[in-house]
């Protein structure tokens, strides 16, 4: 594609296969890797500032008027030809090129010229005159021409074939390098002309031969054994698929302990199932004449059948799985009457409580439900918060069956149910309940930290000044431990500039408080020449920077109140209200974490103040669980209570009917859909008796209303608890503060004391022990006319009054006063903070239409 | 040796499934869409089931068994679903795939439905059908 030159350059150039190439602004001519090579042609009245002709294999042919200031004619294997004129000041003709052929005009006078390096040929016309010309380095064929007389001419750099002239008088030139044969041109030498062979020396790898033995080894050889015994096979499961025809002829079977006790039975065969409750069974019969050991009997496995006597066989239907319970003896008519149970109670207390959590699934909490002595009392406690029952169906399985959602099993009308067995129950309003107040305690320990950084500096110029007393380092200790805060020790953590991580130091307590001193210095000039100077600098202290902390625990209650309501409900029945109570504490020892400021946890964050709630043994997982545990307790018991309504009716004997299913009674008086809640079958195949029937009794749930809004369940999750404030800003301003000198006694003194004050607070002493050793003066004895040093001033010591001493502005109440950020109320004493959520329960309704 | 897989009443695996407990079922009694759920597994300690042809590999299968053929129920009267939804849809007297592997313990009991046909067979009481899980390699885990 043509190239397009920046306007204003007269250049046209084409690039040999690749895309056009636009130069950058302010450069007339730039190529860059320009992998094709470039061709360009400069017109005559190109003259660039800075002009690279070309780049990487470019081409350039430069007209004679070319006169660049700083031109790089050529690089990278350009061919270039540079015209008579060309007279480039830094002029690099060429440079990496394999083929550089350069030929430079006999006006070609560079000051600093390389007029070729990298494999460049470079014909250097006569008048080539370099000051410092590096003719060509690495591979340059350079034929320098008679005039060439460069002053430090490199004329030749590895493998140059350098033919020069006889002109040639290079200052320090080094015809060549690199070179096995170097002939390396004098100073100074006429006529000179050696030709010059630069041989690169050889290179290569060099292989020696190594041979190593290897000897064999040898030793003892140990490698373990694992063996693992599978086994393999096959598994069957027999099916027994009944297929019922229409037959009404039936008997029981009844199998004690294995055998067959069929016969002897006399009286009712009854079995019944409660939802939620074990499947009962009672039996009648006439034992064999002779002893009889009743007890003998008591868990002895018993299975019911109804068994069906069609044309083509008997079909046995399980109308009871399980085992004596009580055994009971008539003398009077000599029957064993059995009372069996299919031991509900006793399977799920075997099991164990992830089992029984597998199985029932719902929630549990001792902060809600309490201990529970056994795992029977831990199902049921589970159960508590499941819109469901738990029972075992005749396969003795144990299961969980939904209150709601189940499909219709059966529907009983008229036509399959006994005459005038067909009735229902209103639920009653004293039953229901539709809204709860759970009330949620939780308590636990909340742990603060507060960090203050004092600072003090003394002013030494009122201090010398006014002759004060030292500060004594025991005073500001004793005052900064009066505030009841700690110090920091060794590394303890970093407060002084709000940030840091470093912990409590390992170990037994330190010695010292961190307390950096300033102290005072030894001397101090004062204005007059007087001098100040003290001697206790290890005990006292013109200022000091300290870091103190401060750590204490609250006890908090959260409080939550959760409201669970059946809106429905309480539209159709207003409102029917319970309570229920849970809670959960930490026994976590606070005063213990208190006075050990080693315990665990540091609360080391670096920040000026830190609050953490801590309960390692009731932490807010557990919280939570109990929340949600509550909640769905009140739900269950509301949906429950919603479910008093009953509707019930006899049919002949269906052992498929279980309080696992729902079932529909269909007539024109009544209508009802639910789950089974009771099936009681009963039947006598004693010959004045004859019968064999099932009562059920479903339990359609419901709120009574009709057309009201639906309602979405809330979602069980917990309420947000509260969250412990920031101290305010009047307490984190006092984290780092400032203390200065207040002093008293003097006239400029500020009155009256601020009893708010703090720092040290002190007063110039009203009187100054002074110590006067005297002086003396030269003078001339009139008698003997001879000099001597009499005392002019006597020695004084004692005490003065200061005459800066104002009496009446003296503070009364002085010393070292540091006070630390008040701890605010709610934040050190108990409190309960109360949170509420209120969750909604939609209530199912189920059909159930009465008609007269 | 036998395997200790076995089916299950419950999803406890408190009762599991015997010749005096079998698998039952009355197909033209109740919702004609209504299944059965047991679980598949064992409760013994630290065992993986696996097919023993190719152990990891190879689906454990829940299939039908006929013991009497041309009589009595067909293996196609049966179908197996591992969800009830799932029913409907199942094809009748196609194996249930179980999984590559099944752990012991009462967490790792596969669930499963199954529905019997509500076909035109006789009245009668019929124990030709069995459900199998054949090929199976118990290894400790």
């Amino acid at each position: 594609m043509p190239y397009t030159p920046p306007a204003g350059n007269a250049v046209d150039f084409s690039f040999q296969g690749e895309a056009a190439y636009t130069a950058p602004a302010g450069n007339a001519i730039d190529f860059s890797f320009a992998a094709s090579g470039v061709s360009a042609v400069i017109a005559d009245g190109y003259t660039p500032a800075d002009a690279l002709i070309g780049k990487h294999g470019v081409a350039a042919a430069i007209a004679d008027s070319y006169i660049p200031s700083g031109a790089q004619v050529a690089r990278h294997g350009i061919s270039a030809t540079v015209a008579d004129s060309y007279v480039p000041l830094d002029a690099i003709s060429a440079s990496f090129g394999l083929e550089f052929i350069a030929t430079i005009a006999d006006g070609y006078v560079p000051v600093d010229a390389i007029v070729a390096s990298h494999g460049i040929a470079a014909v250097v016309a006569d008048s080539f005159a370099p000051a410092d010309a590096l003719v060509a380095s690495r591979g340059v064929s350079a034929v320098v021409v008679d005039a060439y007389t460069p002053a430090d001419g490199l004329v030749a750099v590895h493998v140059v074939a350098v033919a020069i002239a006889d002109s040639y008088t290079p200052a320090d030139a080094i015809a060549a390098q690199h070179t096995n044969l170097l002939t390396e041109l004098p100073s100074a030498l006429d006529n000179y002309s050696a030709p010059l062979v630069v041989t690169v020396s050889q290179s290569g790898d060099y292989s020696a031969p190594l041979v190593v033995d290897v000897d064999y080894p040898s030793g003892d050889y140990s490698a373990p054994l694992v063996v693992t015994v599978t086994q393999s096979g096959n598994y069957s499961a027999p099916l027994v698929v009944s297929v019922l025809g229409t037959s009404k002829r039936w008997r029981d079977k009844v199998l004690l302990a294995g055998v067959d006790v069929s016969a002897r039975i006399t009286g009712e065969v009854m079995d019944e199932q409660n939802e939620g409750a074990a499947h009962i069974a009672s039996f009648t019969l006439l034992p064999a004449s002779g002893s009889i050991n009743p007890y003998s009997y008591v868990g002895a496995a018993v299975t019911i059948d109804h068994i069906r006597i069609e044309s083509t066989g008997e079909i046995a239907l399980r109308r009871f799985t399980g085992k004596v319970h009580i055994p009971q003896y008539n003398p009077v008519d000599r029957t064993i009457t059995f009372t069996c149970t299919d031991d509900l109670q006793n399977r799920c207390a075997a099991l164990d409580r992830a089992t029984l959590d597998h199985i029932t699934g719902g929630r549990y909490s001792t902060g809600v439900q309490g201990e529970q002595e056994n795992n029977w009392a831990y199902a049921q406690a589970r159960m508590e918060t499941v819109a469901g029952s738990l029972d075992a169906g005749r396969d003795g399985g144990l299961r969980v069956t939904n209150w709601d959602g189940l499909p219709v099993w059966k529907t009983f009308d008229l036509t399959n149910t006994i005459e005038g067995s067909i009735g229902q129950e209103l639920p009653q309003r004293g039953n229901l309940i539709n809204r709860i107040d759970a009330t949620f305690e939780y308590r636990f320990s909340r742990l603060h930290r507060r960090t203050c950084n004092l600072r003090y500096e003394g002013d030494m110029a009122v201090i010398a000044a006014n002759a004060l007393p030292l500060l004594a380092q025991a005073t500001v200790e004793a005052a900064l431990e009066s505030t009841g805060w700690e110090f920091f020790y060794g590394d303890g953590f970093g407060g002084s500039s709000g940030a840091g991580s470093a912990l409590f130091a390992a170990g037994g307590e330190p010695v010292t408080p961190r307390i950096n001193y300033v102290p005072y210095p030894e001397v101090y000039n004062l204005p007059g020449g007087a001098i100040w100077y003290q001697n206790e600098t290890d005990t006292t202290c013109l200022g000091f920077q300290a870091g103190m902390y401060k750590r204490w625990a609250q006890s908090v209650t959260e409080t939550y109140t959760l409201t669970v309501l059946a809106p429905e409900s309480i539209t159709q029945n207003g409102e029917i209200r319970r309570e229920e109570r849970g809670s959960l504490a930490s026994e976590w020892d606070a005063s213990a974490w208190e006075n050990d400021r080693r315990a665990a946890p540091v609360l080391n964050s670096g920040d000026w103040y830190q609050t953490q709630d801590y309960a390692p043994d009731a932490g807010t997982a557990a919280r939570d669980a109990a929340i949600q545990t509550l909640v769905d307790l009140c739900v269950v018991k509301i949906k429950g209570t919603h479910r008093s309504g009953r509707a019930w009716a006899t049919t002949l004997m269906d052992t498929s009917i279980d309080v696992s299913r729902a079932i529909r009674i269909n007539t024109t008086k009544v209508k009802a859909t639910g789950k089974v809640v009771k099936v009681r079958n009963v039947s006598n195949s004693d010959k004045d008796a004859g019968y064999a029937t099932t009562e059920f009794h479903i339990a359609p749930s419901g709120h009574g209303g009709i057309g009201l809004p639906e309602v979405t369940p809330t979602p069980n999750t917990p309420p947000d608890a509260p969250v412990a404030a920031a101290p305010a800003s009047t307490v984190r301003s006092l984290f780092g503060q400032s203390l200065g000198m207040h002093v008293g006694g003097l006239a400029s003194s500020q009155m009256p004391q601020d009893p708010d004050w703090r720092g040290w607070i002190v007063n110039v002493q009203g009187s100054l022990n002074v110590s006067d050793p005297g002086s003396d003066a030269p003078i001339i004895n009139a008698e003997t006319q001879k000099t001597e040093r009499v005392l002019v001033n006597d020695p004084y010591s004692g005490g003065t009054l200061n005459p800066m001493y104002v009496a009446a502005n003296a503070y009364h109440n002085t010393g070292f006063r540091a006070v630390m950020p008040a701890i605010e109320d709610d934040t050190r004493d108990n409190i309960a903070p109360a949170v509420t959520k209120t969750y909604e329960v939609p209530i199912s309704a189920d059909e159930l239409e009465l008609a007269a | 040796m036998a395997t200790d897989i076995e089916i299950f009443h419950d999803a406890g695996g408190t009762s599991p499934v015997t010749s005096e407990n079998p698998l039952t079922a009355e197909p033209d009694v109740g919702s004609a869409a209504a299944g059965q759920q047991k679980w598949v597994g064992s409760i013994v300690d630290g065992i993986k089931h696996r097919r023993k042809t190719l152990p990891g590999t190879n689906q454990l299968q829940l299939s039908v068994a006929d013991a009497s053929g041309a009589s009595g129920l067909a293996v196609t009267d049966v179908r197996f679903a591992l969800t009830e939804a799932g029913l409907p849809s199942a094809t009748w007297g196609a194996p249930l795939n179980l999984g590559v592997e099944i752990l012991s313990g009462v967490a790792n009991l596969v669930p499963y439905w199954y529905q019997v046909k509500d076909s035109a067979a006789a009245v009668a009481q019929y124990a030709d059908l069995s459900f199998v899980i054949i090929d199976v390699r118990d290894d400790p885990v």
